[in-house]
């Protein structure tokens, strides 16, 4: 603990932003989940017919579009990552983000596959289910990109 | 086995998957005999084509593009010659798929409105197939996309996998939230918009890795 404590105080200021970086990006799906299964409800009373107002759909729509945020900032597109991309960017972070967007790739593919095949049967289950699929997918990716992370960090301290 | 006998055995794999595939396309004749004399429905027969179809169309390409390992070098520095075969597969792959993609999501759709279940998920499930076999390629787990590990450009190979993946994520994920968008309008819309947005994903992912392989070996040969 007080090694830990040691190495932390010692860490070198590109450190420091690229572990609030990922605390970010891990901090990001939990944020996202309370609007996709708000989005996910309102279709589902939309579709039924049980609240034919617009702002069921324009709330579905903005979940929708707030899922891409994930990818966004795990790509360092958004505006605070393009800023300190200097200190971010670096060959251990391109190769995890590469291994986080094929998991999730792939995640999305499957889960897309599935929802096709379960909207054949029941569409309305498909649409309502389609963007729960889609937040797996992104928290697929940002997650996995902050388990690489910790993971590097951990080994780094057990080599220190 | 060694190089040269793995090399001396290719004709001969390369000679099955052709037969094989020669049989499928001869057996894609006996569901049309059967439903000419009333034996198999439109639905089942259509099926049962199209799945002949797809085995001798899937190994006669594998037959066509199948390389022996290891990769031999074609005396050009750096060009294998699996990348090549390996493009014109993905972009063989890109281009049968919009057509399978097109013409089996009709075809599944139609089959579940006439209570063919059976006929629809077997549609539904060779839309599948051949919305995965383009991305198992590029990601090197179809047999001819495992060459592509021993070629001597590995790190190239990698990096430009993870270019075009991160690509195809985007289109996919685009793609799959405006299919959400679409089917608020129409429930019954996602089955036929969900497959294309699968389908241009993984497109996209392909095509964008073969366009990266052309561009590097353009520049090689800039170079030299």
């Amino acid at each position: 603990m007080g090694g830990n404590t040691r190495q932390r105080a010692g860490e070198s200021y590109r450190d420091r932003v690229q572990r609030d970086w990922v605390r970010r990006i891990t901090v990001l799906p939990g944020a996202t989940l309370g609007i996709t299964l708000i989005a996910m409800m309102r279709a589902d009373e939309w579709l039924s017919g049980e609240d034919p107002g617009l702002s069921g759909v324009i709330l579905a729509g903005a979940a929708a579009i707030n899922l891409l945020l994930i990818p966004l900032m795990l790509m360092g597109w958004d505006g605070g990552s393009r800023k300190q991309k200097r200190l971010l960017e670096d060959e251990l972070t391109r190769a995890y983000r590469a291994s986080a967007i094929t998991c999730a790739f792939w995640m999305l593919l499957v889960g897309a596959m599935g929802v096709y095949l379960v909207g054949l049967w029941k569409p309305h289950v498909a649409v309502v289910a389609l963007p729960m699929v889609l937040w797996v997918a992104a928290a697929t990716a940002a997650l996995r990109f902050a388990q690489l992370h910790r993971r590097a960090e951990r080994e780094m301290e057990a080599y220190d | 086995m060694t190089d040269s006998k793995k090399r001396r055995s290719a004709p001969r794999i390369r000679l099955g998957l052709a037969l094989v595939a020669v049989m499928s396309f001869i057996c894609a004749g006996l569901p049309v005999w059967m439903w000419h004399d009333g034996l198999l429905d439109t639905v089942e027969m259509s099926t049962s084509l199209i799945m002949c179809l797809v085995v001798g169309f899937t190994l006669g390409g594998s037959a066509l593009t199948y390389t022996p390992e290891p990769i031999p070098d074609t005396g050009r520095i750096g060009k294998p010659v699996v990348e090549p075969n390996l493009s014109w597969q993905l972009v063989s792959n890109v281009v049968a798929g919009l057509l399978w993609t097109a013409w089996g999501t009709m075809q599944a759709v139609s089959a579940f409105g006439d209570e063919h279940h059976f006929a629809g998920y077997a549609y539904a499930s060779l839309v599948l197939l051949w919305l995965y076999v383009s991305p198992a390629t590029l990601m090197g787990w179809a047999p001819q996309g495992k060459q592509l590990r021993d070629d001597p450009d590995r790190e190239l190979n990698h990096a430009f996998r993870a270019r075009a993946t991160a690509s195809g994520f985007w289109v996919l994920l685009a793609g799959g939230a405006a299919a959400f968008l679409i089917s608020f309008s129409a429930p019954a819309m996602l089955t036929y918009v969900l497959p294309f947005a699968l389908w241009l994903g993984g497109s996209v992912a392909c095509v964008h890795f073969v366009w990266l392989h052309r561009q590097a070996d353009k520049g090689l040969g800039d170079d030299g």
